[in-house]
């Protein structure tokens, strides 16, 4: 890559980066806490971007000199490329290795794949409910209208290890819906845990049966009030407890999407 | 203060056209084309689109680490000389490895970066033995990979304790076998030849920091589709008879990590999102990727000579394959 190519696609990395951070895409993919980080690369790489700008075209300038020969600093890794290169028959001379161009591949693949968090797919490809075996579960907090505010991963976790806990106790827990091909009378609802973004995603599923009430569409979010049915399915793979529907409402995709 | 550069013609002494902003811009309008086309809406199909949020959570997350990492390594191509390292090491042969090893934690710097300034070291008359460990430990042990392996693996904090005691195990144990049996004359011909002078810090600082940036990130994007891949394409099943046996596990991880190539600041999170494999085996890809993978063993071919690599790799990865091993078996 040349200096101005280098440059310019610095200067669009970095732009794409503070634009996630901005408008909140990057909850999709990363943590909360990312964001400080994100921001401060971002304006690294804006910084680097200038200089290798600014550098191309005091390199011109100097390319117009009688005997000017190199066109500035030669990166210390360029070996590998010559190397490679020479080999390979894939030549790579320029200011920076042409490597670099796949730094846009991910700006590319935004541009064409709306950002949008992980969902059925996700859900149903990846092993369910991996509920940690050391959980300890405190005592039930007061119910608030009626039903006891639990996060969806836990919901599952009481039910697979703590059955007891649960029992009789309406609980709201927001999650998104993934349909049973095989059930037009209930649904998984279901949520992502991330440990440190979305590449480690483990999706936590509890089937609802909705008693008459209409399974809302594939990917919808939705706030259930639900109860433990003490009914756990088990295929040998995945344990997904079963839970009667009280009551649901359709809602916005929460900001956050994943539980961390 | 003097500077490691290589040449930069092709044997036949011509300068090829490298890639330049027409190219960049055509890539943009085609994207652009493409988004158009299909009504702004982009592909939606649910395999495509998990696709491409696991491959952009994978690159986000990582691209901080990667950026402070070529950013404290540009700063010691530019302003740290690597004859201060040479003056603390110590006469003694064995204490040099051990001591070159231990600085791996205070000299951070990308694995492409660590080979020039090993090789800059041996041509400044360090022992050959110590400027190897020290090119094994510095992208495996510094604070930044050490800050993004304990991020990327937040239920399992020992796993960061784990990667610095077996790299560290890993960089010492070579540098003592090299002490024993290496062969280093020609070695150290080589690297004195491939040291040159350059100009000034600032323009150092850019040029390695933007090198390393596009060398790495280059990497990165290649093993961040991989690993979006294996999670999407290839069924459950398979992984898992992979995953569930100890050996072909521990085999696998340390193929995958010798073939992707990722730099060490990024490659936790892609051990992250090998959620099948066990801790062990995925331990395993952390120590033997910073110490060989296809990229390292082209750069020490090009410092070291075809010789030396071909000995030097397949002797650090059985050494870091134990290393990981052991260290997982006790601590993980």
């Amino acid at each position: 890559m040349t200096k101005e190519a280098i440059g310019a696609a610095l200067l669009l990395l970095g732009a794409v980066v503070v634009r996630l951070v901005v408008t909140g895409e990057y909850l999709s993919f990363v943590k909360q806490s990312l964001a400080i980080p994100l921001l401060l690369s971002a304006a690294l790489l804006l910084v680097l971007g200038g200089l290798e700008l600014r550098a191309s075209m005091q390199a011109s300038k100097h390319d117009d000199e009688p005997g000017a020969q190199d066109t500035g600093a030669t990166p210390v890794a360029d070996a590998f490329d010559q190397q490679v290169g020479d080999h390979a028959g894939h030549h790579h001379v320029g200011d920076g290795p042409r490597m670099g161009i796949l730094l846009l591949a991910p700006v590319g693949v935004l541009m064409l794949v709306p950002a949008v968090p992980l969902g059925a797919f996700a859900a149903d490809n990846g092993a369910a409910n991996r509920v940690p075996e050391m959980s300890v579960y405190e005592e039930l907090p007061a119910p608030t209208d009626g039903a006891v505010e639990m996060l969806l991963p836990e919901v599952v976790g009481r039910a697979v290890i703590e059955p007891e806990s649960i029992q009789d106790t309406p609980l709201r827990a927001v999650g998104f819906v993934v349909v049973d091909e095989d059930r037009s009378d209930a649904y998984l609802l279901s949520r992502f845990t991330v440990g440190c973004c979305a590449v480690d995603a483990v999706p936590f599923q509890l089937l609802v049966v909705t008693g008459g009430a209409p399974v809302p569409e594939q990917e919808q979010w939705v706030e259930a009030v639900i109860r433990f049915t003490g009914e756990v399915l088990d295929d040998g793979q995945e344990q997904v407890p079963v839970f009667e529907l009280v009551g649901q409402e359709l809602i916005a995709a929460p900001e956050v999407p994943y539980v961390y | 203060m003097t500077k490691l550069d290589v040449e930069r013609l092709t044997p036949a002494g011509r300068l090829r056209r490298p890639i330049g902003v027409e190219w960049l811009a055509a890539v943009v309008v085609v994207l652009l084309g493409a988004r158009f086309l299909t009504g702004g809406v982009g592909f939606t199909d649910a395999a495509i689109s998990t696709w491409g949020t696991l491959f952009v959570a994978l690159n986000v997350q990582a691209l901080p680490f990667l950026v402070f990492g070529v950013t404290i390594s540009g700063i010691i191509a530019a302003w740290l000389p690597a004859e201060a390292l040479a003056r603390v090491l110590p006469r003694n042969r064995a204490g040099a490895v051990a001591v070159a090893s231990g600085a791996g934690v205070l000299l951070p710097g990308c694995e492409c970066g660590s080979v020039p300034i090993s090789g800059r070291l041996v041509a400044r008359g360090v022992q050959p033995a110590a400027a190897l460990a020290f090119m094994l430990a510095a992208p495996a042990i510094n604070p930044v990979v050490l800050v993004a392996t304990w991020v990327a693996f937040p239920g399992s904090p020992m796993m960061a304790v784990a990667r610095f005691v077996a790299s560290l195990a890993t960089a010492m144990a070579v540098g003592w076998l090299w002490l024993r049996r290496g062969a280093t004359d020609a070695l150290v011909e080589r690297a004195r030849a491939r040291v040159q002078d350059r100009e000034t810090p600032m323009a150092t600082f850019v040029a390695t920091a933007t090198h390393d940036l596009l060398h790495a990130g280059g990497y990165l994007v290649v093993g961040a589709a991989m690993a979006a891949t294996i999670q999407v394409a290839v069924p459950r099943a398979a992984v898992d008879v992979v995953a569930d046996n100890p050996v072909l596990a521990v085999v696998a991880m340390a193929s995958l990590a010798i073939l992707l190539s990722i730099c060490s600041e990024a490659d936790a999170f892609v051990a992250a999102s090998l959620t099948q494999f066990s801790l062990t085996s995925r331990l395993v890809f952390l120590v033997v990727g910073p110490a060989v993978d296809l990229k390292l063993v082209a750069l020490q071919t090009g410092f070291f000579g075809r010789e030396f690599a071909t000995r030097f790799a397949p002797a650090a990865t059985i050494v870091a394959i134990i290393a990981a091993v052991v260290t997982g078996g006790i601590l993980l």
